[in-house]
């Protein structure tokens, strides 16, 4: 039997011409990468898989946690009135072998309870969504899918937010089995009216809320719109259940209207895509100690340089911090225990790491992480 | 955008230029360069824009 695919459609003896044509073929893009999702599996997470907790006075309301690229969000109204705490969990449907918990540890009271919300998050770079033409007659619509489960049912919320503009859009999904892994898929209208600026900063939130307080809360799917207080259509008692949790992993979005099979990708490249905004130099995660990691430079002012040559180019010139002590070995102070105080002056594709005193002119230096858990990171999350 | 919790910034200089901030937010220190497009300089620049926070300067 021949077939010919052409302009025209698909053709065979057994079909009639024209039968089949491109547009009945409404999957979005068959082939590359479909998925706007960095990460969707949590396969990554350079961070370990340490949990988060918020809620306390002077914690962070949104914390980047275990598999990168995600990020816990709370809006926390009064401290002490509640506490959540992510987690990087094993558990994960079939075909997954890692996810992300959102545990609500003390349940909302007060003005939280009113006036607080609770969200798994991912932010996506806008120069990487312009194909949507957002802003355009041409807007794209777009399915997010995603796996997902909780110990309470009912309607939970999906929400699109693209800062440029201030405008969001909500979507409901029903959980309908306790503590169960579902399939879930939502499409949403791609958004004629807000613009998505070309740059390397958020086009969009894409978000699963967890729990809304009475003042987010709306009972129907909204449009888009410029975003108001009542964005979630949800009607989530997590807020009210002992331990509340939601799980999620294998999410995916992609353009069209059709949730396309998950696209899995290999650790490697998902790991690079990470790191465009956040690397963690350590020793990977091992016992190791005194690993070397480069060679260093020294001046008449005692100090020690390091120039450091990142991994991948990042979105933005990264912040550093450090944990642990490095050690660094010359001719003349022989091997000594030093931690780094300053980064000075990065750009997107390296800095230099100072360290401070000991030092002799001219001399060059092995440095190593000198303990099994010393690590730093660079940070240009979004 | 995030609501961090920035208990100081100091600005960072060499040869009398400052070439970024130490900062510590949400308790933990760390270096923060000059640049808008990142999430912690962002932030300081809005809390100083809003009053809330003052960067020392160079020591």
């Amino acid at each position: 039997m021949a077939i010919t695919i052409n302009g025209s459609g698909i053709t065979s003896s057994e079909i009639a011409d024209g039968s089949i044509t491109a547009a009945d073929l409404d999957v979005g893009q068959l082939g590359g990468r479909r998925n706007m999702k960095i990460k969707g599996a949590m396969q990554v997470a350079q961070r370990g898989a340490d949990s988060k907790t918020v809620g306390a006075a002077g914690s962070p309301a949104a914390v980047y946690v275990g598999p990168d690229r995600f990020l816990m969000y709370n809006t926390i109204t009064t401290a002490d009135q509640m506490s959540a705490t992510s987690s990087y969990e094993t558990d994960a449907p079939e075909g997954f072998n890692n996810s992300f918990k959102y545990l609500l540890t003390v349940n909302p009271t007060g003005d939280n309870y009113t006036d607080s919300y609770g969200d798994i998050r991912q932010y996506i770079e806008a120069q990487n969504l312009q194909h949507l033409k957002f802003g355009t007659a041409g807007a794209k619509s777009l399915t997010f899918s995603f796996w997902v489960k909780s110990n309470t049912t009912g309607k939970f919320a999906a929400w699109l937010y693209q800062p440029n503009a201030t405008r969001d859009i909500t979507k409901s999904y029903t959980i309908n089995s306790a503590n169960t892994w579902e399939y879930k898929t939502i499409t949403f209208d791609g958004d004629v009216s807000g613009v998505i600026n070309n740059n390397t900063n958020v086009g969009l939130f894409v978000g699963l809320n967890a729990w809304a307080g009475t003042n987010y809360i709306r009972s129907t799917d909204s449009d888009w719109d410029t975003i108001g207080g009542t964005r979630y259509n949800t009607s989530s008692t997590l807020l009210e259940t002992s331990n509340g949790y939601l799980q999620t992993t294998g999410w995916q979005l992609e353009v069209g209207s059709v949730a396309t099979p998950f696209e899995h990708r290999s650790y490697g490249e998902e790991l690079a895509l990470c790191q465009r905004y956040y690397q963690r130099w350590d020793n990977d995660a091992s016992t190791t100690t005194n690993a070397a990691i480069g060679v260093t430079g020294m001046t008449a002012s005692s100090n020690v340089y390091f120039g450091l040559v990142y991994k991948q180019e990042m979105r933005a010139k990264p912040s550093f911090t450090s944990s642990g002590s490095f050690r660094v070995w010359n001719a003349t102070q022989g091997a000594r225990t030093m931690t780094p105080d300053e980064f000075f002056n990065p750009t997107r594709h390296g800095g230099r790491i100072r360290f401070s005193g000991g030092a002799t002119n001219g001399e060059a230096a092995l440095l190593a992480l000198e303990q099994a858990g010393t690590y730093f990171d660079l940070d240009a999350e979004l | 955008m995030e609501n961090m919790n920035i208990a100081s910034a100091q600005y960072v200089a060499e040869d009398g230029v400052n070439g970024g901030i130490t900062a510590v937010i949400d308790g933990i220190t760390m270096s923060v360069p000059l640049d808008p497009a990142n999430r912690h300089y962002a932030e300081i620049l809005r809390q100083v824009e809003a009053g809330t926070l003052t960067i020392q300067e160079a020591s």
